[in-house]
């Protein structure tokens, strides 16, 4: 396997001339069972996420990432040096991991400020203050953690993992047992964070929370890297699939008529507002359908494409390999 | 799969909802009932006890402390095969006082295998959704647990029996002298596994926590048995004598003796002191208020 | 490190664990009580002190107590996953060990010495004249230290940390102790006798220990840096998801 660079927007500043997280020709084995299989990649700043269906290796990554399961073979650098034995790079990493459960006799704000104190901060309780505020969770500070909902335990988990502004973060299934709203508002703070020109890496089985959060995705499936960048672009790359594109136009019925004399159209459906047309050539058909709707006199209102979905992507993916 | 619309109005063709037959079958045949089902829990839990059907790793400990309690007997089985002569360190009678420590590890460490896991992974309510009583459920925890200790007494000692039988001179009349034996080698292992079980249940089934329920047994076992030793020192007469019969492996030591005779084993036993009747009294008692006590754990057990 | 030493108290010090051990430690308690009780006439009480304090104290309720603590101080962590909070931080791992290993082996003594003199002290009915209590209580100390620097070891190297320590203390040092004489070398139990043997000053069959203090100290101490060391070497490169990936 090649080794992928993922690009990101130029929004965050360039620190280090190292990609924050590389991987080099990672693979990891528990016995006889290969979880991560030869994967080599790299990530800068911006939001990534990192999918794959249950028990594709995700969490296993993501360990060897955060330094807590030394690849079987290959080198795993964070911040310029490998993550393994090494942890002064906490000083620059913060880790948020699936497993529920926290200590549930701390109150939050002393769970946050105790993540703090261990990272050695000079204003603990200021820090412990701030990150508390990033993630909403002022009202609930004094109760104990074992008090939380679910989506709280979450979000206390995060504050106390970005309490020292560490510019590479992880997070292993960060979304779950958080409700629509909690969501929304981890959405907003992670995109934040990454406009801030950190480096953030999810894992996530759900597809929208990755297509809503992260302009580029990682998918990875029985242990293999089958995918990485943005996941239009991966989408486009896959030349053999058919392409759908919804059409809104002036006049549906004439530009199906001229469409279907086109080469790159392999078939047209018209339903009663909308038309659906398929291509097999992605690059040929949006450059013909401009010229097409100028010719027959159709404006064109709106042109999607139908199954841009990551869902639709991911399950192709998946299908393949 | 459901008809769509009455006939009477063939215009609908797309109902709102539809049951498509995906090929479920009710099964009509003969159920096996109550019996199978804790003759198969029985079967997997004895199974359990020696970490079969488990990892490997769940193998180390029962199987270790099995063949510690083999290793005495195979020396002595050994020695006598090589050296023709018999070895009188372990008998018969001080077999399982000797040893008594193993088969309280064994105990302290697959007790709460066998019910601790049921609890803490929530899925009582699983088994007693079956026709599967609570008793049933009990009969069979208990059963099981009788069986692995019944096991692990019992097959070092027979053992033991079958060398002195193949190393004898004579081994007809040796075989005759030591089948005499079996009935108590048998029935002391029993007497054992009984009080063993009931006490590792009586501590297991009141924790999900195995760390804890492990330590508790432990605890219960070496201190009954320490404090037993001690305050036995103090008064060879009035109630205080009473005291030795906390000692769990004393106390059946003494049962086996009353009911099988041989000699006393290094335990702490004098029937002088305390007559054998009392120590059936009080193993009788002891076995019934435990049992009734993990009884009473389960009937009382939100599943 | 003090955020760590707090959590670390505070969780080992849970209802039920902290409940569990005030149990264990009245037991000797008790069994003096009714030593009070028995006043018996034919009995060294001194003799019989030394048996209580060295056969239950030291031989059953500090192994116990220093086991419960001691696979606990890190492994409950481990076991339940919360030991990323402690362990994603730029913290040196040896300073967590030593913090895991100082508020352990406090909870232990304390727990353990406490007992023992509250027991000695009722039974000799106050009057510690050959500091046997005393010495039993030194010796108690030491031997928290050592047993849970093992422990906490232990608790690294397998999930099943408390049932191995069973196999330490009663077979190694109760089974094989009793058949060769050579175990007793690399037996916790006897350092802490031993060091408990040289502090008070009694006759040699009251604690029958079998090892100077002159050897005791320094293997026990051996024996305890041994463990931290492994057990920080363990720590640097830890896999925290564990077996249970496998």
């Amino acid at each position: 396997m090649t080794a992928t660079d993922v690009e990101h927007r130029a929004a965050g500043p360039a620190t280090v001339a190292e990609p924050a997280v590389e991987l080099r020709a990672v693979s990891r084995w528990y016995g006889n069972v290969v979880a991560v299989n030869d994967i080599s990649l790299s990530l800068g700043p911006g939001v990534t996420g990192l999918l794959g269906p249950n028990g594709a290796g995700k969490s296993t990554l993501l360990h060897m990432m955060a330094g807590f399961l030394e690849p079987s073979a290959g080198e795993v650098r964070v911040l310029g040096a490998s993550a393994w034995r090494r942890p002064a790079m906490y000083d620059h990493v913060g880790l948020v991991p699936e497993r529920e459960a926290v200590y549930s006799f701390l109150t939050g704000r002393r769970f946050v400020e105790a993540a703090a104190r261990l990272h050695r901060l000079p204003d603990a309780k200021a820090a412990a203050a701030r990150a508390i505020a990033t993630v909403e969770l002022e009202g609930a500070q004094d109760r104990a953690l074992g008090t939380y909902s679910k989506g709280m335990r979450q979000r206390a988990k995060v504050a106390a993992a970005l309490v020292h502004e560490p510019a590479v973060l992880l997070l292993d299934e960060p979304f779950n047992g958080m409700d629509p709203k909690q969501r929304l508002q981890m959405v907003d703070l992670l995109r934040r964070m990454g406009a801030e020109g950190r480096t953030i890496l999810f894992s996530s089985h759900i597809l929208e929370e990755v297509e809503r959060l992260a302009e580029s995705v990682l998918v990875i499936v029985s242990g293999r890297l089958a995918a990485s960048g943005n996941f239009r672009e991966i989408r486009r790359l896959m030349t053999d699939r058919p392409h759908t594109f919804t059409v809104h136009s002036s006049d549906d019925r004439r530009l199906a008529a001229a469409l279907i004399g086109e080469p790159s159209t392999a078939g047209v459906e018209l339903e009663h507002d909308r038309l659906s047309v398929r291509t097999a050539d992605f690059g040929a058909f949006t450059r013909a359908l401009p010229r097409l709707a100028r010719a027959a006199g159709v404006r064109l209102d709106e042109v999607r494409p139908t199954d841009e979905s990551l869902e639709s992507v991911f399950s192709y993916l998946v299908r393949r390999s | 799969m459901t008809p769509a619309a009455p006939p009477s109005r063939p215009e609908v063709v797309t109902p709102a909802g539809v049951i498509y037959d995906i090929g479920y079958q009710r099964y009509d045949g003969p159920r096996l009932g109550r019996g199978a089902v804790v003759r198969a829990l029985y079967g997997s839990s004895l199974r359990s006890a020696f970490g079969i059907g488990r990892g490997g790793r769940a193998k180390i400990v029962p199987f270790g402390l099995f063949a510690l309690a083999m290793l005495p007997s195979l020396i002595a089985v050994g020695v006598a095969a090589l050296l023709n002569e018999a070895v009188e360190i372990f008998t018969y009678d001080n077999y399982l006082w000797e040893l008594r420590l193993v088969f309280a590890l064994f105990v302290a460490a697959q007790a709460p295998e066998l019910v601790g896991r049921d609890q803490q992974h929530r899925v009582l309510t699983l088994y007693f959704s079956r026709a599967l009583e609570r008793a049933d459920y009990v009969a069979a925890k208990v059963a099981a647990m009788v069986t692995a200790l019944f096991l692990i007494m019992a097959v070092p000692l027979v053992t033991l029996l079958i060398g002195t039988v193949l190393g004898a001179e004579d081994v007809l009349s040796a075989l005759g002298d030591e089948l005499r034996e079996l009935p108590g080698v048998v029935g002391n292992s029993l007497l054992h596994a009984i009080l063993l079980a009931a006490m590792g249940l009586a501590v297991a089934s009141y924790t999900p926590r195995r760390a804890y329920a492990t330590g508790g047994i432990i605890a219960l076992f070496l201190i009954l048995g320490v404090v037993a030793g001690l305050v036995g020192e103090l008064a060879e007469e009035g109630g205080w004598r009473y005291v030795v019969l906390l000692s769990p492996f004393a106390l059946v030591d003494g049962v086996r003796r009353w009911a099988f005779g041989g000699r006393v084993a290094e335990s702490p036993v004098d029937f002088d002191l305390v007559p054998g009747a009392a120590h059936l009294l009080v193993y009788l008692l002891v076995v019934a208020a435990l049992g009734a006590l993990v009884a009473w754990r389960y009937r009382r057990l939100q599943a | 490190m003090r955020v760590i030493a707090e959590i670390t108290l505070r969780q080992l010090l849970s209802r039920r664990r902290t409940l569990l051990l005030v149990v264990l430690c009245l037991v000797p308690v008790a069994v003096a009580f009714a030593f009070r009780l028995a006043d018996p006439v034919d009995v060294d009480p001194l003799e019989w002190t030394g048996g209580l304090l060295a056969n239950l104290g030291l031989g059953v309720l500090l192994p116990v107590v220093a086991l419960l603590v001691g696979t606990a101080a890190l492994g409950a962590e481990i076991e339940d996953g919360t030991a990323v909070y402690i362990l994603a931080r730029p913290i040196p791992r040896r300073e967590v060990i030593l913090t895991k290993l100082g508020v352990g082996t406090a909870i232990t003594a304390l727990v353990t010495c406490a007992s023992a003199l509250a027991a000695g002290t009722l039974a000799l009915r106050g009057a510690d004249d050959d500091g046997l209590v005393l010495g039993v209580v030194v010796g108690t100390a030491f031997g928290a230290l050592v047993y849970t620097a093992i422990f906490l070891l232990l608790s690294l190297l397998t999930r099943r940390a408390l049932i191995y320590g069973l196999f330490y203390v009663l077979i190694w040092e109760g089974l094989l102790a009793g058949l060769f004489a050579g175990t007793r070398v690399l037996s916790v139990k006897q350092y802490a006798l031993g060091v408990a043997e040289a502090v008070a000053d009694v006759g040699p069959d009251v604690l029958e220990a079998p090892l100077e203090a002159s050897s005791a100290v320094p293997l026990g101490l051996v024996v305890a840096a041994a463990a931290v060391a492994l057990a920080v070497r363990r720590l640097q490169g830890f896999n925290l998801l564990g077996d249970a990936a496998t």
